[in-house]
């Protein structure tokens, strides 16, 4: 959208406050990529009209973006407060707990979402995976069983021996999807959805912050656009974008829908992100095909 | 000759290059450049820009800072772009065109702006 049509919105906005030009404003502000603006405009909005689900949930889509889970939950628990079956409520939660590893509740929210729009292909990925994970429980569950002090015997530890060992738990977790990849390198990497949401891999910064949701919000926009340019140059389908920046390099690739992305400090040779990169997409589209 | 006419002369010619421009970074209008045959200059500058400026702003708000290079891989050609004081290089090339030769006379050009 043309920074025209955002002024003009604005404009609207001002002369009346109570319009609902706040929602496509809001919308546009976040596709730009200004967070700061879009968060103060969907706000103001939602506690103007605290009924329109629209509202919140655009305050939950554009906190996940700034990296601000815990507003973007609350929001989206809003959301679900006014209409329980609001779908984008019970998607942005499902993939949000499931990256948490919160599995009882990502299957219970992406199974929702699914049902309301049965092709949405990064929900059904993840709700096949955390399906996966959870039997993969309930079966070293039930071996475990057997070895266990009657139930009506006094309360004993179980036979820790049949429990699942945590490094298998990890190793099914979507944010170490890619360790095995990257090892000990500085790299990071990230499997994103159509929507710039996180879909496995993890990018904390050396404070602990975790800017993965922010990265790839801003980053799927990139996507969409070399998409189109790689149309109107019909030089064939984009298969690779190298990001040079003044701290570091970003590599991204499309697969399918999803986008995997590898950030590097500069010191690390070009060459070795672009292998990096080629790996990731392998490991990425493994595991796809088997949460598919 | 413009004063970007060596620079330009320099990058194509380059085996498997098929089109160099400078292009203003702001609204991504053609400053000089040169085409083989079927490449629209305007509408790649244009979009070129327009992507630099995307992934820009996208850099920047990840706190990566600015974008110094750019290199977009197709299954039938290759785009790069630099650029420095408001001025986009941008060359497109056939896939097997040299990367590290081309992206080397890229910052060069850059650094002559």
């Amino acid at each position: 959208m043309a920074a025209d049509d955002i002024h003009a919105m604005s404009e609207t906005l001002a002369a009346d406050p109570s319009s609902l030009v706040f929602l496509p404003l809001a919308e546009a502000l976040l596709a730009r990529g200004d967070l700061v603006r879009a968060a103060r405009v969907a706000q103001r909005g939602a506690t103007r009209h605290p009924q329109r689900v629209e509202a919140h949930d655009l305050v939950a889509r554009i906190a996940l973006a700034a990296g601000d889970e815990a507003r973007a939950e609350s929001a989206w628990a809003s959301v679900l407060g006014i209409d329980p079956e609001f779908g984008t409520a019970h998607r942005g939660l499902g993939l949000v707990r499931y990256r948490q590893g919160r599995l009882e509740e990502a299957a219970e929210h992406l199974g929702y979402a699914l049902h309301q729009d049965p092709h949405d292909a990064p929900v059904r990925a993840a709700l096949d995976a955390v399906r996966g994970v959870l039997a993969q429980r309930a079966a070293a569950e039930a071996a475990a069983a057997p070895v266990a002090e009657p139930a009506s015997g006094p309360s004993a530890p179980r036979a820790s021996a049949a429990l699942p060992a945590e490094p298998d738990a990890l190793g099914d977790s979507p944010a170490r999807l890619f360790d095995p990849v990257l090892d000990d390198t500085k790299l990071v990497a990230l499997l994103l959805d159509d929507d710039g949401l996180v879909a496995a891999g993890e990018y904390v910064t050396a404070e602990g912050q975790d800017v993965g949701a922010e990265l790839g919000a801003h980053l799927v926009g990139v996507s969409d656009e070399a998409d189109r340019a790689m149309r109107h140059f019909k030089l064939g389908r984009w298969t690779r974008l190298v990001i040079e920046t003044e701290a570091a390099t970003i590599a991204l690739a499309p697969d399918g829908t999803e986008t995997v992305l590898v950030a590097a400090p500069h010191e690390v040779p070009l060459g070795f992100v672009r292998r990096t990169l080629d790996r990731c997409v392998a490991v990425a589209r493994r595991w796809l095909a088997a949460a598919r | 000759m413009s004063q970007f006419a060596p620079l330009i002369a320099a990058i194509t010619r380059h085996r498997g290059v098929t089109a160099c421009v400078v292009v203003s970074a702001d609204d991504g209008i053609v400053v000089d450049g040169t085409a083989h045959v079927g490449v629209k200059l305007n509408a790649f500058a244009a979009l070129t820009a327009s992507l630099l400026r995307k992934t820009t702003r996208a850099s920047e708000a990840a706190g990566f800072g600015a974008v110094t290079f750019l290199e977009l891989e197709a299954t039938e050609g290759k785009v790069l772009a630099s650029g420095r004081g408001g001025l986009l290089v941008v060359a497109v090339a056939e896939p097997r065109v040299n990367v590290g030769l081309l992206r080397v006379e890229l910052r060069r050009a850059v650094e002559a702006l």
